[in-house]
């Protein structure tokens, strides 16, 4: 598919909504799942009248998936459909960062610990690294990459977490650790899929026995987010 | 419901439309009342962080995660101060729910075809102006659009 004439069409039918130049290749791509929008002059007994797309992505989000379109113009075009296990019960560990209480799946986390300040270094950059047996890691902050305000930003006040997902690894350094929880998984709600809930690093939430809600933090897309793939 | 309503006969007919009215800021909204689900008082919401401001968070409706809009920031209304008159009402739009936080409601109003009329702008957050039996505006939310990220 070729993006700039998906986003001249897409001008063309009033669809966008911010500056032209301002689209990248990925969101340019995506234009064709919005409502109202085919590149076919011709309406025929099938196609044309810019539904199809739309439908898909929709009831995609209906059960929290997501629909990626990933296309190189002569090459080939590729849909990525990710589904969650929706309602699926997980083990997770509950931790709380300022006011916001998070929960890292048990399947991502290696290790819990209180860190030692000898086994903390800084590279160059003033990332933040941590000697687990010999090997650092980066530590992520899960205050700054949430924007969440808290209390404790010494590392050695609060509690470390070190996660490995899908071959990435890193300590994500939260204020206190809650405990062990069973959890029933809910995906988010396809209005707050559309503001790429997923892409931010929550993959759900959660109702706990005391009425109060968690958020089911996804370790790969954090460490990813941060340190590219 | 007696009194200023009894003088107009409520049909259920294609002419006749029932409304919810809000007010966000200073300003009076309206919205279908056939989609609005529930009108609550404010309750604790779980904040969800790296969202637009205006996404306030999610709640726990009766054991269903809904996530709450707060209008007055979607519509760019600037220190909107929230009190015990405040509430979130929660309408189904394309089969979910999303609440949205309001100043407070105001009432429900019947009106016929003719009190309604289109704005230009289909993109708008507004769809329609209404004219109440007062003769006052208010303003129709287009809630798909308001939906839309």
């Amino acid at each position: 598919m070729d993006h700039t004439k998906i986003l001249a069409k897409a001008k063309k039918k009033g669809l966008l909504r911010k500056p032209e130049e301002e689209y990248t290749k990925s969101e340019a791509l995506s234009l064709i799942m919005r409502a109202g929008f085919s590149t076919n002059e011709n309406v025929t007994e099938y196609s044309g009248r810019g539904v199809g797309m739309d439908v898909v992505k929709q009831n995609i989000e209906k059960v929290g998936g997501k629909l990626v379109v990933e296309s190189d113009l002569g090459v080939g075009s590729r849909f990525v459909i990710k589904i969650p296990l929706s309602l699926s019960i997980t083990d997770v560990m509950q931790v709380s960062v300022g006011q916001t209480d998070l929960s890292i799946p048990i399947s991502s986390v290696k290790e819990i610990f209180k860190l030692k300040p000898e086994t903390l270094v800084r590279d160059t950059e003033g990332t933040e690294l941590c000697m687990i047996r010999g090997r650092c890691y980066p530590v992520i902050r899960l205050s700054e990459y949430f924007g969440v305000e808290s209390e404790i930003t010494e590392l050695t006040d609060g509690i470390m977490v070190f996660c490995e997902d899908d071959h990435m690894r890193a300590c994500l350094f939260a204020d206190s650790l809650i405990g062990e929880q069973q959890i029933v998984v809910k995906p988010f709600s396809p209005y707050l899929a559309q503001h790429n809930i997923a892409e931010s690093g929550l993959s759900g939430c959660s109702i706990l026995a005391d009425g109060s809600i968690t958020l089911i933090v996804d370790v790969k897309t954090i460490i990813s987010n941060i340190f590219g793939n | 419901m007696k009194g200023r309503e009894s003088k107009v006969a409520f049909e259920n007919s294609a002419e006749n439309i029932r409304l919810l009215t809000f007010f966000v800021g200073e300003e009076q909204y309206c919205a279908d009342i056939s989609i609005a689900h529930d009108i609550i008082k404010v309750p604790a919401i779980t904040y969800i962080p790296r969202l637009p401001e205006y996404i306030k968070g999610v709640i726990n409706l009766r054991g269903k995660v809904v996530p709450i809009c707060d209008l007055a920031l979607r519509f760019g209304v600037e220190g909107e101060e929230y009190d015990g008159q405040s509430c979130v009402i929660v309408f189904s739009i394309r089969g979910t729910q999303v609440g949205f936080l309001v100043k407070r409601v105001g009432d429900v109003i019947d009106i016929t075809e003719k009190q309604i009329c289109p704005t230009v702008n289909e993109r708008s957050f507004i769809s329609h102006i209404v004219t109440t039996e007062e003769g006052s505006f208010v303003k129709k939310i287009n809630l798909e659009e308001v939906f839309e990220a």
